[in-house]
């Protein structure tokens, strides 16, 4: 059990550059932390009304939410 | 109608993710230095009940037994005080819950109901040394080297804990307050911790589960409380003896006094 912990760490490709993405469980579902040079963000996967899922910042940013996809695939090709 | 990023999701898709705002906010704070003795607020992690999920909240570091009646019954309490006929009563120090006393009557309710973990990245201990003087004699006060201790595999940890919740009827509202669990030190903290020989108890996951989770009797609250994590999975870096006061508190100093530490 990792509760709420910090637990696999991978990397993911973000316009040609690496960035590490910390796989964490919290309150039940999986977060991934990005860490950029001066700030990270949280993405989850979340789902919608009718059942499509989608990946979102957490808290809600929509300064962000244009690359916020991109990322979410990222993490997806690369996770574990 | 509930709106995430712009997406219309459930109600229930909704409050678990705001319910996840909240803990990242915990998640950030854990990166600040917490001492003890400001009886700070400081994420926890705890059963939701009825469910096999956990929640971070935050509790106040020092832990209130329900019996104190009021603000003065908690400074007299925590501060100590002089009674009427001059008779000094000592403070109580709640920070830690010793493995040995979480059956006692301060505890015993927290310790079989209200068990929680305690999130960390790295915790502080002092060694305490004995030096010679300017005169060539050994001063009577030993000087004080602290460390930071942290556990090499992981970047957090989980401290056992237990926690109580405090009402305050001078505002009406109820203070849930919390305690560490703490354990006779391992051969390395005997070393740094030397004045008293006391460690956190650090639970691997399958105790930190069972701490949480499971209906304990007595005798496994007491086993799990005493679990001593092992000196070959701490690692210990001496700081600097005003690290709180440094722009990079956790800088590793080398002192010539106090004797290199074992870690077998």
């Amino acid at each position: 059990m990792n509760p709420n912990g910090e637990s696999k760490t991978f990397f993911i490709e973000y316009n040609e550059k690496q960035y590490e993405c910390i796989q964490i469980e919290m309150n039940g579902r999986i977060l991934y932390k990005i860490k950029f040079p001066n700030s990270y963000i949280y993405l989850t996967e979340a789902i919608t009304k009718k059942g499509e899922r989608f990946w979102t910042s957490v808290p809600q940013d929509y300064k962000i939410s244009h690359i916020v996809p991109e990322l979410g695939k990222q993490i997806e090709n690369k996770k574990i | 109608m509930c709106y995430y990023n712009g997406r219309l999701i459930t109600r229930q898709e909704y409050d678990e993710l705001k319910s996840l705002e909240k803990a990242v906010a915990f998640l950030n704070e854990e990166l600040t230095i917490h001492k003890g003795f400001d009886y700070n607020y400081m994420p926890i992690v705890r059963p939701i009940t009825g469910t096999h999920k956990t929640e971070r909240v935050r509790m106040q570091w020092g832990y209130l037994p329900s019996w104190l009646k009021d603000r003065d019954a908690v400074n007299k309490f925590r501060y100590g005080y002089k009674d009427d006929s001059g008779n000094y009563h000592k403070p109580y120090t709640t920070l830690n819950a010793t493995s040995e006393d979480l059956l006692s009557k301060m505890y015993k309710d927290s310790a079989k109901k209200r068990r929680c973990l305690v999130p960390s990245n790295g915790f502080y201990e002092w060694m305490h040394v004995q030096v010679v003087g300017k005169s060539g004699k050994l001063l009577k006060t030993p000087e004080k080297f602290p460390y930071l201790i942290q556990m090499r595999a992981e970047k957090e940890f989980y401290m056992a804990g237990v926690w109580n919740p405090w009402f305050d009827k001078d505002s009406n509202m109820t203070i849930n307050t919390f305690a560490i669990v703490t354990t006779v030190a391992n051969t390395l903290m005997k070393q740094i911790h030397n004045s008293k020989e006391r460690m956190p108890t650090i639970l691997p996951g399958d105790l930190a589960e069972a701490w949480l989770y499971n209906d304990l009797s007595d005798q496994d609250i007491v086993d799990i409380a005493n679990y001593q994590a092992a000196s070959a999975e701490m690692i210990a870096t001496p700081l600097d003896k005003d690290f709180l006061k440094k722009d990079n508190p956790h800088e590793r100093i080398i002192y010539n006094e106090p004797p290199e530490l074992v870690y077998g």
